[in-house]
């Protein structure tokens, strides 16, 4: 963690810019018009993933014995402006998170599915970049589609 | 409005998945447009304004400071435009430093700042400042004010409803905003036409075709927002709710004897949701009474649940077609 990638300036690695949670929405909209709803959220997906784990290995949080995933993904993310999580562990490796607040829920406002796909990336780029899986994330509940908060669930796929 | 944040590299990532879905055209028009967003969403968060351009270039260093793409330092300060250069451009950075105009995120961004910032039109062009094209300039000129409000000398009246000479056929009272309940616009187009013809200067809002609108009507000179994601100096989003707000507004200080029409507004509401549009109703006729203003939406109440209707109808003078 922490090295820069072939072919990336250092100082792009470095930098962090902000946007208004209102541009998901936006980004939702466009890539669902363009490319239909199922690779929106693929996409969403993947840049969220990606950027998750840019952030982490900018931050560079490294796990160590004083903290454990759950925390330290829990602390971190407070830094990122997606909404505030509680991370518990399920066993296996698999993390079951909270989210109160999530900034995509709340700039897509009512949507019939679960719809968080950039937040649904950066918790598994995150939790990637924290540890030595490779982990997916689905949402399981969605305060867009009229839950009290969204649910994640975070499965670790073991690295070939 | 809240912010998160995105590591510099994302906007590579980002263009590279838009470039797949639509070809580069369309990734420089999403960049920009998603980068203007966030110009616009940061000037209003803040609720900055400035007057002169000389406030603007003066103002927007210190705030770009914050914004992470990158430093700038403002080399030209014109009548009608502000030059800025930049420093370690994150943008072109994260695409791998291209020897081409390519930072459309940031040349938005920039856009929508100074949008935000003066309540006017920017155009902002992105120009070669170093051979080597390691730095760049963004020129962020005054656009032209295609909100000014007009007199029409002649308009042609539309077939369904001749013009009377002497009065308005509709009697309507300035400070009032009116919904008009219809499954076409025709009604509304023909009231508003009316009243342009009796010497208000109008704004219309619609989702139809400017020039179409123009030729039906014989509108030449007043102006036409189309509600349209399509990159035209009379186009206005229809999510961008605030930026529209702040058109109307602006033609309201402008204008004599004004009068706004909005076209559709089911349009509105399916591209938003329907409490953002309720607000922004509200909003705007707070300013139509303000400025003994006359607001004309139409809706299609078919398209409508019954308490949706009548919330509006609450915020609105119903006026059901066929009755003057």
């Amino acid at each position: 963690m922490g090295a820069v990638r072939e072919g990336e300036d250092a100082s792009v690695q470095a930098a962090f810019f902000i946007m208004p949670i209102q541009i998901l929405k936006s980004l939702h909209d466009e890539f669902r018009t363009l490319a239909g709803a199922d690779a929106a959220r693929a996409v969403l997906f993947r840049i969220g993933y990606s950027s998750g784990e840019a952030v982490t290995r900018k931050i560079n949080i490294k796990m160590n014995s004083g903290l454990t995933l759950p925390e330290t993904l829990t602390s971190l993310w407070i830094e990122m402006g997606l909404g505030r999580i509680i991370v518990s562990e399920e066993g296996e490796g698999r993390l079951h998170v909270q989210c109160d607040g999530s900034s995509e829920a709340q700039a897509l406002g009512h949507m019939d599915a679960p719809s968080c796909d950039l937040t649904r990336g950066y918790l598994a780029g995150t939790a990637s970049a924290l540890s030595h899986y490779r982990y997916h994330c689905v949402e399981t509940e969605c305060v867009s589609s009229g839950s009290e908060l969204c649910l994640f669930d975070l499965v670790p796929r073991p690295e070939a | 409005m809240a912010f998160f944040i995105m590591p510099g590299h994302a906007l590579k990532s980002l263009r590279d998945e838009l470039e797949i879905q639509g070809g580069d055209a369309l990734a420089n028009d999403m960049l920009y447009r998603y980068g203007i967003r966030c110009g616009e969403g940061m000037i209003t968060r803040m609720g900055m304004k400035c007057d002169t351009l000389e406030d603007i270039a003066n103002t927007i260093p210190a705030l770009w400071a914050g914004v992470g793409l990158g430093r700038i330092t403002v080399e030209e300060i014109g009548a009608d435009h502000i030059r800025v250069r930049f420093h370690e451009s994150v943008e072109s950075l994260a695409l791998g430093r291209p020897k081409e105009p390519k930072c459309h995120f940031t040349r938005g961004y920039l856009n929508g700042m100074a949008a935000a910032l003066s309540g006017k039109e920017f155009k902002t062009e992105e120009v070669q400042a170093s051979e080597d094209w390691s730095e760049t300039a963004f020129v962020l000129k005054l656009a032209g004010e295609y909100l000014k409000p007009a007199v029409e000398k002649a308009v042609v009246a539309p077939a369904a409803a001749p013009l009377k000479a002497a009065a308005p056929a509709f009697a309507l009272e300035r400070g009032m905003s009116y919904l008009v309940e219809d499954e076409e616009a025709d009604k509304a187009y023909n009231i508003f036409v009316d009243e342009i013809a009796h010497g208000s200067q109008g704004l219309c809002i619609t989702r139809d075709f400017p020039n179409k609108v123009r030729k039906q009507y014989g509108l030449a000179a007043t102006p036409i927002l189309w509600l349209s994601n399509a990159e035209q100096e009379y186009a206005v989003e229809p999510v961008q709710l605030g930026k529209l707000y702040h058109k109307i507004e602006d033609f309201l200080k402008k204008a004599e004897r004004p009068i706004v029409m909005i076209t559709g507004l089911e349009y509105l509401i399916v591209q938003n949701n329907f409490h953002s549009a309720l607000k922004f109703l509200q909003l705007v006729r707070d300013q139509i009474s303000i400025h003994e203003s006359i607001l004309l939406a139409s809706i299609s109440p078919s398209t409508m649940g019954d308490k949706d209707l009548k919330l509006i109808e609450r915020e609105m003078e119903p006026l059901k077609p066929g009755g003057a």
